[in-house]
């Protein structure tokens, strides 16, 4: 039998439940903040060391290219995964330091209005312009460094891992 | 000792000394912008690629990096401006910090002031962006290339089946899987094709 409620006090949205608002507990909140000191060598670290895993993944599940070709594409993608990393973390790195150099009362990237930045600001701007100096370096070592090295290690992770030969993973570029 | 132009400095200043999350996702967009275009120059002044496969790479080239970089940018802006959203509401989210009397000993947990409210913001667009780039780059850029690489050798191989080495090209298996049997892996090539007559253990 079906009962119809008599109470008058029957509100529809005040039925539905409540949810209060997320408490983040002090380590959690400290945590937060020290990550917005983050930097771009440790952005570089972040995206080099997931590509190592999830890039070649990628490539050995593409079931459209043969077998040989898939663990090529894996093994570059490795080998592009570490110098990328190493090389950007060094260069960033090194850029860092000049930059916050650079930043100094009487150097070159200072400028007056730096008097009444904050300690976080001061960091912020000195790692801009480090940033900016690492983007004019990053394209010579792209070139003079990523490339070659890429190459040699591509070879041998697809020799060691995938006991590809050199001849057999390149057999494209020497056929033509 | 050459300074540079002090607009351009107070620029750079008042566009990332506030915003930390900004400035890593700028870099790498401008960081990829320009290995594109250090490709695409590579390309152009290579004196080993003619110059019809140069007309063919070099849209292909800029093409790549136009999906890498759009999709790079979609995804870590829209991630940062959503945690942003979400943490910058004070409805959903409480940032607490511990107070402490003069002797160190831990009093209780107490709402946090609005500079520390403000830095964990700040840290979670942080956080929220290298998510972002580590999906873009490294999750969709890299299926959406290698779906693409596969069908352009499958259209190269349609138009000029001799045009490529087969042994590294060669598209499809030999049968489809088929319900209840193992997922055949070797694809045709003729070496595979040979070992797998050579074989004395072969398994059916």
């Amino acid at each position: 039998m079906l009962r119809v409620s008599n109470d008058t006090n029957f509100k529809p949205s005040g039925n539905r439940p409540s949810f209060g608002a997320l408490n983040i507990p002090p380590g959690m909140t400290d945590f937060f903040v020290r990550c917005k000191r983050v930097g771009t060598p440790t952005q570089r670290l972040v995206i080099g060391s997931t590509a190592l895993f999830l890039q070649p993944m990628i490539d050995l599940r593409n079931k459209k290219v043969d077998e040989k070709t898939r663990e090529t594409a894996a093994s570059r993608s490795m080998a592009r995964a570490i110098v990328g990393t190493v090389t950007g973390i060094a260069v960033r790195t090194a850029c860092y330091k000049a930059g916050d150099i650079l930043s100094k009362p009487g150097k070159a990237f200072y400028f007056n209005a730096m008097k009444n930045f904050s300690a976080d600001q001061l960091q912020n701007y000195s790692r801009a312009t480090g940033d900016l100096m690492a983007l004019g370096i990053l394209i010579f070592t792209n070139f003079l460094v990523d490339v070659p090295y890429i190459n040699k290690i591509s070879a041998y992770i697809n020799e060691k891992m995938f006991g590809n030969k050199p001849a057999d993973a390149f057999v494209r570029k020497e056929a033509k | 000792m050459i300074k540079p132009p002090v607009k351009f400095l107070e620029k750079i200043a008042d566009i990332y000394k506030d915003d930390t999350a900004k400035r890593l996702i700028h870099a790498a967009a401008a960081g990829w912008t320009l290995a594109c275009l250090a490709n695409v120059f590579g390309i152009t002044t290579s004196k080993k690629i003619e110059g019809k496969q140069k007309k063919y790479l070099i849209p292909q080239e800029l093409a790549d990096g136009a999906t890498n970089i759009g999709l790079f940018i979609l995804t870590t802006l829209g991630l940062t401006k959503v945690s942003d959203k979400l943490a910058s509401s004070t409805k959903l989210i409480h940032f607490e910090t511990a107070a402490q009397n003069t002797k160190g000993k831990l009093l209780k947990n107490i709402a946090a002031s609005a500079d520390v409210r403000k830095d964990a913001v700040g840290g979670i667009k942080v956080i929220a962006s290298l998510i972002g780039a580590v999906i873009a780059s490294n999750i969709i850029t890299p299926i959406i290339r290698s779906k693409f690489a596969s069908w352009r050798q499958e259209n190269a191989l349609k138009k000029d089946p001799g045009g490529l080495d087969i042994s590294s090209t060669a598209p499809s298996p030999i049968l489809p899987s088929l319900p209840f049997t193992r997922n055949n892996t070797h694809h045709l090539q003729m070496n595979s094709f040979l070992a797998f007559t050579r074989n004395p253990g072969m398994k059916i």
